[in-house]
């Protein structure tokens, strides 16, 4: 396909841009295919961590390769690029679709996109070559933070913008969410990447941790589960079972999300109350949780069946059954004892791909699955891919959870009995590791499969190649990329 | 849109808001007012060196499998850390994963030279670990590096006696100044005779203090605080000699040039074969490496068997009084241990046992006859065909291994 279609080619380049920038519904897919492409790089260097836990000196002499430099470039690629950016493209479909009116600037949306992708390819050039201010999930140097809170800043005018040019008076759930987290991440963000706000001393690990706990309560569930409320309704066709468990999961979830971020310290020397709060609060946390997700499991009544053949219903569900569980464990390990026994293990690290892979990566492959063709007005190029990808996935997801939570009882076990692993002749998690690298390679090849799924529906002419007709409704216009 | 349906989301809206800001008052600005750990007392402000070094530790990720924090469970890794431990940090290094040992005490566990080697080459002392290999580390940053692990704990360089603000690391020994003279140098705790001037120090009254190991009589004060005026050189000063002192990786490698010859055979494998050639005549391979392994023996018999026992099976009569027993060298994790490995243990001893470090009796020549007898036991778990064979004479020049005793028939 001519990527210029429809654009004079007798106008100079900066016209030419401006147009490229304005054609519509182009945001949404920009930054899908963007967030695709960076969980690519991001998986794949994920999988270059895991391996180097179970080879140490795999790439031996390589600064920007070693271990220390690519987990934090992992964590923030995967993190800010792909899932991030899958979010933010699908908030570009839903939003409008749901104010019934246009994004508030097309142009904008997209000069975002660039800038967003401008900011993750600096980041990972940052990170890999030692620019790191060391704290997690706040790794990114000042000179990267700064632009991704302006990018921040211009997401708030396009979502406000388009929230307000409604045309559709009631607000459905899925807009309290979005637009109420394009306020609150700004301010979480700020804080934790001590952009005005800085302390020294142990102080900082509780800024630190407040953040690295709210960038998942406050930006990755709030974006994910508000997209779950439209995505489950929309493809079910049927009504959301409860407007009253809606209100309740959205007001208590800023209320108890908030305030848990000192449970990854409580063993450090921090005030007793904070950590005493972060408790309490971690496991009310059970409330949002419970009420989301009877929700979303009640407004699928009489129509489970449809996991078998809808591919984005089948993401949203999975991730759906992994937040069930995450959040289960999730109260259950911040409690002090449990914390005690299983806290610095491998156990924290299956928790975190559990929440971000399993519940949130799924949500966004799901919105990707869904909004594609419904912008680009082209079926998928193979339905049978598409299918391939979940299982890899899946499969890899469950294998590098249980190998990782193994590895972890194992850690907390040889600990309480006072011979840490590490000590004597041979690495006794070696054989888990390895495990978790092998599904590090399922899931990097489920995730070439969907960019490549992805590039041919939307650059190749071919169509659809096993009959795909999943979206029944599909757009005449778009296509534009 | 009507009057009334704006209302009916503003007023939430707002709400929710008030909410969140009461919390993030809450949990991160009261902290930030309340929560004032005082200046330690025991503990001093980096240097510009330890500093760079832990700008090197950010950098490289370190933070990512050692934790920095001593939790009240971990029964072994030295004092709890307390709020006031990190005074001095600029930004946090808790970590929140350990796939290595916590390093919040590290400082004052192993000499200098033991880090830079661990960081060029950690299979090298520690077989079996994954420590990814950092010889792409230039020497600024290996010795910056070196010296902000050296720093931390309350054994570390930075570590102050609380009573007398004074270093508590700092230490009058006799000690050979780069010049080539044997002078009185204020010399860290962890460099040469930490193990032997802990030992002494300590024996004289460990009851007494239980939270410090060291008595305070006016002789132990001077020896240790340093209120002589050698003590008094300023911070740097006194850093400079701890290592300029320290016999360098380059000289260590040296030695073992020299040695070539023997290194060679111990780098061989010492497992016996299920059937062995008794009565092959002549120097076989098989012989010279129980040749070597025994003249090993003999040293071993004088230096090591009280602790490690004559087999090696770690039941020496001195170990039974021993808190931490000395090794047992037929577990399997000694199999795989490299000539390397061996050479460091016993020229340098292992830190917190009573190992001690044998470079002050033993020649590296000595030292790698021993390491052969250790090969041969760890790897035929016993004393396998040496048994028969006769107890060489301590001490014998390697020369004389031509002469070699017999295997028995």
């Amino acid at each position: 396909m001519n990527r210029n279609e429809g654009l004079d080619s007798s106008l100079s380049w900066v016209d030419r841009f401006q147009s490229w920038l304005a054609i519509e519904g182009s945001a949404s897919t920009r930054f899908l295919f963007s967030g695709a492409f960076w969980g690519l790089v991001g998986t794949s260097l994920g999988l270059l961590a895991a391996t180097e836990y179970w080879a140490p000196d795999l790439v031996r002499g390589i600064p920007q390769l070693s271990f220390g430099r690519i987990r934090p470039t992992h964590v923030n690629t995967v993190g800010f690029g792909f899932i991030s950016m899958a979010m933010v493209g699908a908030n570009f479909f839903v939003i409008p679709e749901l104010c019934r009116t246009k994004l508030y600037s097309e142009k904008m949306a997209n000069l975002l996109m660039l800038a967003w992708n401008a900011v993750i390819a600096l980041g990972m050039f940052a990170l890999m070559n030692g620019y790191t201010e060391g704290r997690e999930y706040a790794e990114y140097p000042w000179w990267i933070d700064i632009p991704l809170f302006v990018a921040l800043l211009l997401y708030i005018v396009i979502i406000w913008g388009t929230v307000l040019n409604r045309q559709e008076k009631q607000l459905y759930v899925t807009v309290w969410y979005v637009a109420g987290t394009t306020l609150w991440f700004p301010v979480v963000f700020l804080i934790g990447n001590k952009i005005f706000f800085s302390v020294t001393g142990i102080g900082d690990s509780i800024a630190n941790w407040f953040y690295g706990h709210n960038i998942l309560g406050l930006w990755f569930t709030t974006n994910g589960i508000g997209l779950t409320y439209y995505f489950l309704p929309k493809i079910t066709k049927n009504p959301l079972y409860s407007h009253l468990l809606s209100i309740v999961g959205f007001s208590t979830i800023a209320m108890f999300y908030t305030p848990t971020g000192t449970h990854h310290l409580l063993q450090s020397p921090v005030p007793e109350w904070l950590k005493a709060v972060a408790v309490i609060s971690s496991v009310m946390l059970l409330i949002p949780v419970m009420s989301v997700l009877v929700n979303f499991f009640l407004t699928m009544k009489g129509k489970w069946n449809m996991v078998v053949t809808n591919i984005p219903l089948r993401f949203f569900i999975t991730a759906m059954w992994f937040y069930l569980l995450t959040c289960f464990t999730g109260p259950f390990q911040a409690t002090r004892w449990i914390n005690w026994y299983l806290h610095f293990t491998h156990w924290v690290v299956a928790h975190a791909h559990f929440a971000l892979l399993g519940t949130f990566g799924f949500v966004a492959w799901g919105a990707i699955y869904y909004i594609l063709p419904r912008v680009s007005g082209k079926q998928w190029y193979s339905r049978r891919l598409a299918t391939a990808h979940y299982w890899l996935t899946l499969t890899g997801v469950i294998i590098m959870i249980s190998a990782l939570t193994v590895a972890g009882l194992y850690q907390s076990a040889a600990w309480e009995e006072g011979t840490p692993v590490y000590r004597g002749g041979t690495y006794v998690l070696s054989p888990f590791m390895a495990t978790r690298a092998f599904s590090g390679l399922l899931i990097v090849l489920g995730q070439i499969l969907l960019f490549y799924n992805m590039y041919k529906t939307l650059f190749s002419r071919e169509g659809s190649i096993d009959g795909t007709t999943e979206p029944d409704d599909l757009p005449t216009s778009g296509g534009k990329i | 849109m009507n009057q009334f349906n704006r209302t009916n989301y503003i007023f939430p809206a707002i709400g929710m808001g008030l909410i969140l800001s009461a919390i993030i008052f809450v949990v991160v600005l009261i902290p930030r007012w309340t929560f004032r750990p005082p200046q330690p007392k025991d503990l001093r402000d980096y240097t510009s060196q330890e500093l760079r070094g832990r700008e090197v530790y950010t950098r490289e990720g370190c933070f990512y499998c050692h934790s920095m924090v001593s939790r009240p469970q971990d029964w072994d890794h030295g004092t709890k850390s307390k709020a006031s431990d990190y005074y001095y940090d600029e930004w946090h290094l808790l970590g929140s994963e350990r796939s290595g040992p916590d390093l919040s005490q590290i400082g004052g566990k192993f000499p200098d030279e033991y880090h830079v080697q661990h960081h060029r080459n950690p299979h090298s002392l520690k077989p079996g670990s994954i420590m990814p290999s950092y010889d792409y580390l230039s020497d600024q940053d290996m010795n910056d590096v070196t010296a902000y692990l050296q720093s931390l704990g309350s054994n570390g360089r930075r570590a102050l006696d609380p009573q007398t603000g004074k270093l508590k690391w700092a230490e009058l020994v006799d000690a050979k100044v780069p010049s080539g003279k044997i002078e009185k140098v204020a010399i860290w705790k962890g460099g040469a005779n930490f193990v032997a001037d802990r030992e002494r120090i300590a024996s004289e009254s460990y009851d007494q203090h239980p939270e410090t190991p060291y008595k305070y009589t006016a002789e132990v004060e001077e020896l240790l605080l340093g209120t002589s005026h050698e003590a008094q050189l300023s911070k740097g000063a006194v850093q400079a000699v701890a290592t300029a002192t320290f016999p360098t990786q380059e000289a260590l490698r040296e030695a073992r040039i020299e040695n070539a010859d023997v290194r060679a055979w111990t780098e061989v494998d010492y497992k016996e074969p299920a059937t062995a050639p008794r009565d092959t005549v002549g120097i076989t391979s098989l012989q010279k490496i129980r040749t070597i392994a025994n003249q090993g023996r003999g040293i071993y018999n004088q230096k090591c068997g009280s602790c490690h026992g004559l087999t090696g099976n770690g039941r020496g009569w001195a170990s039974a009084s021993m808190t931490k027993r000395a090794a047992n060298f037929w577990e399997d994790k000694f199999e795989n241990y490299r000539t390397d490995t061996w050479y460091w243990r016993i020229r340098r001893g292992v830190p917190g046992t009573q190992m001690p470090r044998w470079e002050f009796e033993l020649t590296p020549e000595q030292s790698l006859y021993l390491v052969a007898f250790m090969k041969y036991v760890s790897q035929n778990k016993g004393l396998g065909a040496l048994k028969g064979m006769d107890d060489p004479i301590y001490g014998i020049p390697p020369s004389s291994a031509k002469t070699s005793p017999q295997p028995p028939n």
